[in-house]
């Protein structure tokens, strides 16, 4: 069998695996990438709002959306932006580190469940309504979330992410929904 | 007071007890016995229904019948205005017999013989008679071009007055509901509906009915009723995602035009447009706000070359998965890693089963999400092809189909630069078909954290599931591959709903070419669109698929040539042959 020179540097393979665990930031990581997904619009300019999008992917990361490419960060952020709010968990995920040229890459492959706002609203908080509402509505108005949604999300990130999460460091982000629910407003 | 429905008030259980006791000697006087011999034959009598005679009488049907089939049709009942006759025939076999008939031209005609459903036997004569008036005036009332049921002033129509349908409130509140069903049953593709002029009033549940048989309604016109107050629209919420068009003019409701009420009114439905012919929302943001940004598409490859690359190494990986898993270990080196991961979450729109079991693989499970601490990781992580080959065998024997029906798998592919090689992450489903040839032994303590120690003894159980796969393929020598990273994500099985393409549905569409393999594999939730597909089995889609193909008829009519051929290819050919010359230039596909 070949070696291709790439062992996995996991500690000792011949005796007892070390106990150093590779992994374990990937968990919080993920945590961290998925919220940036879900960020509240606060008022801030659109543009540095639509920046705080996956901060982490490269300039030129590979993004694949439900099987559709996008060319660059700037044209996946903008996109992203005008969904209406969501909320995503993880619920599942598994990695391997691999032992590549310079920087090590994990590919990590996850599952995710996320929903999204049904209450007619984009996260800028714009409606389709052609006449404004004519009473004053001091509360602010809160999502109305669909039924659950499934995602399968594979990315490769590099270990950088071991010591700075607010880092460029995604250099493939594909995300798929894989489930949708009987029933829901929202449409894929 | 409560009284319930199994006491013994009324005469049925004095009737019982009189029966039992006059045959408690064990014999019967001769009339008892011809009563019993009568009901023994009535009992297996099934009745049929016929279609297409009409040009003739009865008699002359009946005759024809008899001379076709040699079968002598008894009670013969028929409706003219309905055009449904319905007999009795002795067995299930005359039945089928008669059955056979369906099809044949009679008197200028092609006759539509069906055999009534012997779970509908304890329905009444008058029940049956009810199903087929509401049938007929389903058919009078739809406009399938249009997709439109035209139900106005339902409350005058002669047939249903005449009929006493809204001579009580009992059957007046069965009445929608039935109609509702049926056009469901006989799978009417309805898009608008016109409720106009019906008395309808705030209690009124017709909509609830509506909603349940038909939620992505796109229009609806209930103009000129009698709706007065907010909370019959507040019954609505959630009900039509997807109406697009209302009409409410001349109802109290509106009476003074109150901007509050209308807007209140198109709060209710997240996609209405046009409300009594105002626009009322900006058409392009509601879509932005309701629909995913991204059009599904189920297969990405970076480039043709990793097209032709992948999906050749895809098929073969899994015909060796499922055929030969331990081959496949010479894609695998001393550097090769595997592992997989469970999530029993269920998602989707596939019912969850009940009997769900996932013994063969939590024990080894490495969704890092609930395994925590270095060593549990990575005992959970396989690395070599020794560790990768017990990790194969540990794992059940499968079944996947990607070459018969790639429709139930996506799949993205992308170069990996880093080592020279591509990335590929599928998604799909596999059928366990055996168990794992060498379970994995589950190397947790025993007690009370075992919370799987139960399972795990009672074996596994051989199901459906879905599942999601990374591959990283780097190039191997003599223009091998090598695995160098395999990722396996076991799941609930879900289906592929959330993948299919949408293609235009409001034509019809366009048949695919046949597959660069060579044979001609009908896939029909490739071509159907899914509502349509949805209500029909498997058989049918083919038929369907296979018909429009063959005829060039549009799926509309393809649908009626099968509906009225009982879904028999042959009398499908042979009544498409039949009335060729008859079927309008707008039945064919454009």
């Amino acid at each position: 069998m070949q070696n291709l020179g790439m062992t996995p540097q996991y500690g000792n393979r011949v005796g007892q695996p070390s106990m150093e665990d590779p992994t374990l930031k990937v968990d919080e990581f993920l945590k961290v990438t998925s919220e940036t997904l879900d960020l509240p619009y606060r008022n801030e300019a659109p543009d540095y709002y639509k920046s705080t999008i996956l901060p982490q992917l490269l300039p030129q990361s590979r993004i694949i959306i439900n099987g559709q490419p996008f060319g660059s960060k700037a044209q996946f952020q903008e996109l992203w932006s005008t969904l209406p709010s969501t909320q995503h968990q993880v619920i599942s995920f598994d990695t391997h580190l691999l032992p590549t040229p310079g920087e090590r890459q994990y590919i990590i492959l996850a599952r995710l469940k996320v929903r999204f706002d049904e209450s007619g609203r984009n996260r800028f908080g714009q409606n389709a309504d052609l006449q404004p509402s004519s009473m004053p509505n001091s509360r602010p108005i809160r999502p109305f979330y669909s039924n659950w949604f499934g995602v399968a999300l594979t990315m490769v990130v590099t270990e950088k992410i071991n010591t700075n999460f607010n880092t460029e460091c995604i250099s493939s982000f594909d995300y798929r929904i894989t489930e949708k629910p009987a029933h829901s407003t929202f449409a894929i | 007071m409560y009284r319930g429905r199994g006491g013994y008030r009324g005469g049925y259980k004095n009737n019982n007890y009189h029966n039992s006791n006059s045959s408690s000697n064990g014999f019967m006087n001769p009339q008892q016995s011809l009563d019993r011999a009568n009901a023994f034959n009535s009992s297996n009598m099934v009745s049929v229904q016929i279609q297409g005679w009409t040009n003739a009488s009865e008699p002359d049907l009946v005759s024809f019948i008899s001379r076709k089939a040699k079968i002598a049709l008894q009670n013969v009942e028929s409706n003219r205005s309905t055009g449904v006759l319905t007999a009795s025939v002795r067995n299930a076999h005359e039945a089928e017999e008669v059955r056979k008939c369906s099809g044949i031209r009679f008197a200028g005609a092609t006759l539509n013989v069906q055999i009534i459903d012997p779970a509908n036997g304890g329905r009444s004569q008058v029940t049956q008679n009810t199903v087929e008036l509401l049938r007929s005036f389903l058919r009078t009332r739809f406009n399938p071009s249009a997709k439109m049921l035209d139900l106005t002033n339902m409350v005058n129509d002669p047939t249903l007055v005449q009929n006493g349908l809204f001579s009580n409130p009992n059957t007046s509140s069965k009445f929608f509901p039935a109609l509702m069903k049926l056009a469901n049953q006989d799978k009417l593709d309805i898009e608008s509906v016109n409720l106009s002029d019906n008395l309808l009033d705030d209690h009124c549940k017709y909509l609830v009915d509506l909603a349940a048989s038909y939620p992505n309604l796109k229009n609806l016109a209930i103009g000129n009723n009698n709706i007065r107050r907010m909370e019959f629209f507040d019954r609505l919420k959630t009900k039509f995602a997807y109406l697009r068009e209302l009409i409410v003019s001349g109802n109290p409701i509106v009476a003074t035009n109150d901007a509050n009420i209308l807007k209140g009114i198109v709060d209710i439905f997240p996609r209405l447009i046009i409300l009594n012919g105002q626009q009322v929302r900006d058409e392009s943001k509601v879509n932005a706000i309701f629909n995913f940004p991204v059009a599904t598409k189920s297969m990405f490859f970076e480039t043709p070359d990793l097209s032709k690359v992948a999906a050749n190494f895809i098929a073969t990986f899994l015909t060796m998965w499922d055929g030969q898993r331990l081959n496949l270990l010479q894609l695998y080196t001393p550097d090769s890693q595997f592992s997989y991961q469970v999530d029993t979450t269920h998602l989707g729109e596939t019912p969850m089963s009940s009997t769900t079991n996932w013994s063969y693989y939590l024990s080894h499970s490495r969704n890092l999400k609930r395994v925590s601490g270095a060593r549990p990781r990575m005992s959970r992580l396989y690395i070599g092809t020794e560790a990768i080959g017990k990790a194969f065998q540990g794992l059940p024997k499968t079944k996947h189909s990607l070459q018969e029906f790639p429709a139930l798998y996506s799949m993205e592919t992308t170069s990996f630069p880093p080592l020279n090689g591509m990335q590929i992450t599928l998604h799909g489903e596999f059928n366990e078909t055996g168990p794992p040839e060498h379970p994995a032994q589950d190397h947790r303590p025993t007690g009370r954290f075992n919370k799987y120690g139960s399972n795990q003894a009672r074996g596994g159980q051989l199901e459906k599931r879905s599942f999601d796969r990374t591959l990283i393929v780097v190039p191997g020598p003599s223009g091998g591959f090598i695995v160098a990273s395999d990722l396996l994500l076991v799941k609930p099985y879900a289906g592929n709903s959330a993948w299919l393409e949408h293609k235009a549905p409001a034509v019809a569409p366009i048949i695919p070419a046949v597959p660069a393999n060579g044979v001609h594999q009908v896939l029909p939730n490739q071509v159907l669109p899914s509502d349509v597909a949805s209500k029909l089995s498997a058989e049918q889609q083919q038929l369907v698929v296979k018909i429009m193909h063959e005829t060039r008829l549009n799926l509309q009519f393809t649908i009626m040539l099968c509906e009225q051929s009982n879904w028999n290819y042959a009398t499908a050919g042979q009544n498409f042959a039949n009335s060729k010359s008859q079927i309008p230039p707008q039945a064919y596909q454009q």
